[in-house]
């Protein structure tokens, strides 16, 4: 029962879908074609990342990480998220991933937000596109912003807005 | 070559550790198809939801209502269109280019490539699994203000052109 209420979303699409299919078949055609290659981008992601983090997560002692993105890593912390960050690959939620199993091993809160920002910034295949198709300025604007404006959210959202929920945060990451 | 580059350094990893203990190969195993399965309601409904939303969103659509006239609903609607999309990386930078070149203004295109980068609505219920709904929401609150800051940063630096 409670499967069955987990994929209730997903129902509800299949039967739009299908509904589609009776009212325009070339766009419920285009529409099935999208889903599959979107799924096929997926699996082409997410399994190794599963595996690759929860490898990491046995592989890595928990004191590097504290070490270098700890509570008391100061900027060093920003420049291993801002590396991460970079030399990432893959939709947002690959991420998410990579921000728990730094989570499970006591990675700050301000490091993992500026992580996840970076991770829509200055990720690679990201920047190298947006330098060839708007240039160096617009890619320089964007990247500069970015780095700024996450630098400081990190630092408002760990101290100011999420200060109250960080266990509760870190308990939720470590269960995953 | 993406996937190549995943699957070879996860089969290194695994391998790595099947040579230091089998058991650790087969946790990691169990634990990413726990991970996996567990992920998979949220996935499946955002997957086909992608499919369904971008079959009547085409290029054409979209960037004829965020051209470069269309003030400040483009902008809206940049951020919305961009907020509510899943498309991978390397086609979200093309897609804004053809935006732009099927006559969308340059800030909105800038609106749209950070919304649909950072804006996760359809991921939302998969990063609220991860970090609660507080952490999710100010994530995505703060990348819609990113969003908002790029905007206003292309169309005062290069929104001339």
């Amino acid at each position: 029962m409670k499967t069955l209420k987990s994929y209730m979303m997903t129902l509800i699409t299949i039967i739009i879908l299908i509904v589609m299919f009776f009212f325009d078949k070339p766009t419920a055609n285009d529409a099935l074609n999208i889903t599959f290659s979107s799924i096929i981008s997926m699996l082409k992601v997410l399994p190794p990342i599963l595996i690759i983090m929860h490898s990491l997560d046995i592989i890595i002692p928990k004191e590097v990480i504290i070490k270098h993105m700890g509570e008391d890593s100061g900027i060093k912390g920003y420049f291993w998220a801002l590396i991460l960050g970079t030399f990432a690959a893959g939709p947002l939620y690959a991420a998410f991933p990579i921000a728990a199993m730094l989570a499970k091993k006591e990675a700050k809160m301000a490091y993992l937000i500026f992580f996840l920002g970076m991770w829509t910034v200055t990720k690679l295949p990201v920047f190298t596109f947006e330098l060839n198709f708007f240039g160096a300025s617009f890619t320089l604007l964007h990247v500069l912003t970015g780095i700024i404006y996450f630098f400081i959210l990190s630092i408002v959202l760990e101290k100011l807005v999420l200060k109250k929920n960080k266990t509760e945060i870190y308990n939720k990451l470590n269960l995953m | 070559m993406q996937a190549i580059i995943f699957y070879s350094v996860a089969f290194i990893l695994l391998i790595y550790l099947a040579i230091k203990d089998i058991k650790l190969a087969k946790t990691v195993i169990k634990k990413s198809i726990k991970g996996f399965l567990n992920l998979l309601p949220q996935m499946s409904f955002i997957l086909i939801l992608m499919g369904i939303s971008l079959s009547i969103l085409t290029v054409e659509t979209i960037s004829s209502i965020i051209g470069e006239n269309s003030g400040f609903m483009g902008y809206v609607i940049a951020i919305v269109v961009g907020g509510v999309s899943l498309i991978p990386s390397f086609i979200t930078i093309p897609l804004g280019a053809t935006l732009v070149a099927n006559g969308a203004g340059l800030s909105q295109a800038a609106g749209f490539i950070s919304a649909l980068m950072g804006i996760g609505i359809v991921t939302f219920p998969m990063e609220k699994k991860y970090f609660g709904t507080k952490f999710a929401l100010t994530r995505n609150i703060g990348c819609l203000f990113m969003t908002i800051i790029f905007i206003v940063v292309i169309h005062f630096t290069l929104g001339a052109n």
